[in-house]
């Protein structure tokens, strides 16, 4: 259900993996590469992962996502290497039995892979590159660690 | 040994992407003061660590044959 790969991500494959017939919806998000990012123009990017521990986290997110809405099963997968513009970078499949479940899921998804899973990307521009961190990040975490959040 | 893996900007930085240290115990803010002073990255301080691929404080201690992992602020999805 949880993967990163070298190559181009094929949308329906992940889709396919939350089919069933408890599901009355599945929701898709696709993440792609954007152009311009506050008025800087990217030329591409290069995505990279600590692959054991980010399938471990996508676990975990998988585990909060059950906790919160009870019948949701979930695939993402995510690229890594280089990107160019509009390449996609992730995409994460959802299914519920019923729609608002999913779409609040698949965005809960998204924005806890931005917070815990180890992902990195360098942008490159046409004057120079950079890592770039979430801004999340920069806040300290007071126990050393990203909050997991299983209310 | 315990090895510690180095990723991104982190790993650009001190020029390689792993290293091993051959200590029986160390806790994880002893690795981050010696990765700190050794490659003058004041900034891996801060950062959040990993132990066996499981997110872990400063406190924790790493002990022989486990891998422990610096990470960099994330900038995946």
């Amino acid at each position: 259900m949880f993967e990163i790969t070298n190559n181009p991500i094929n949308i329906e494959n992940v889709v396919k993996k939350v089919v069933r017939r408890e599901a009355g919806a599945i929701t898709t998000f696709i993440g792609t590469v954007r152009e311009f990012t506050l008025g800087k123009k990217t030329l591409y990017l290069i995505y990279e992962a600590y692959d054991k521990m980010a399938i471990k986290q996508f676990e975990a997110i998988d585990k909060e996502v059950k906790e919160k809405w009870g019948d949701v099963k979930i695939a993402i997968t995510h690229r890594v290497g280089k990107l160019e513009i509009s390449d996609i970078a992730v995409v994460i499949a959802v299914s519920t039995p019923h729609r608002k479940d999913s779409y609040a899921a698949n965005e809960y998804i998204i924005s806890r892979i931005k917070e815990i899973v180890p992902i990195w990307k360098k942008e490159h521009w046409e004057d120079g590159q950079m890592w770039v961190g979430d801004q999340l990040q920069k806040k300290s975490y007071t126990n050393g660690k990203p909050e997991v959040i299983n209310d | 040994m315990i090895k510690i893996l180095f990723f991104a900007l982190l790993r650009d930085k001190i020029g390689k992407s792993s290293i091993e240290i051959d200590r029986e115990e160390i806790s994880v803010k002893e690795i981050k003061t010696y990765i700190s002073e050794e490659y003058n990255i004041p900034s891996c301080m801060s950062m959040l660590t990993s132990i066996n691929e499981d997110y872990a404080t400063d406190e924790d201690i790493v002990k022989k044959g486990d891998t422990v992992a610096l990470i960099p602020p994330v900038g995946g999805g």
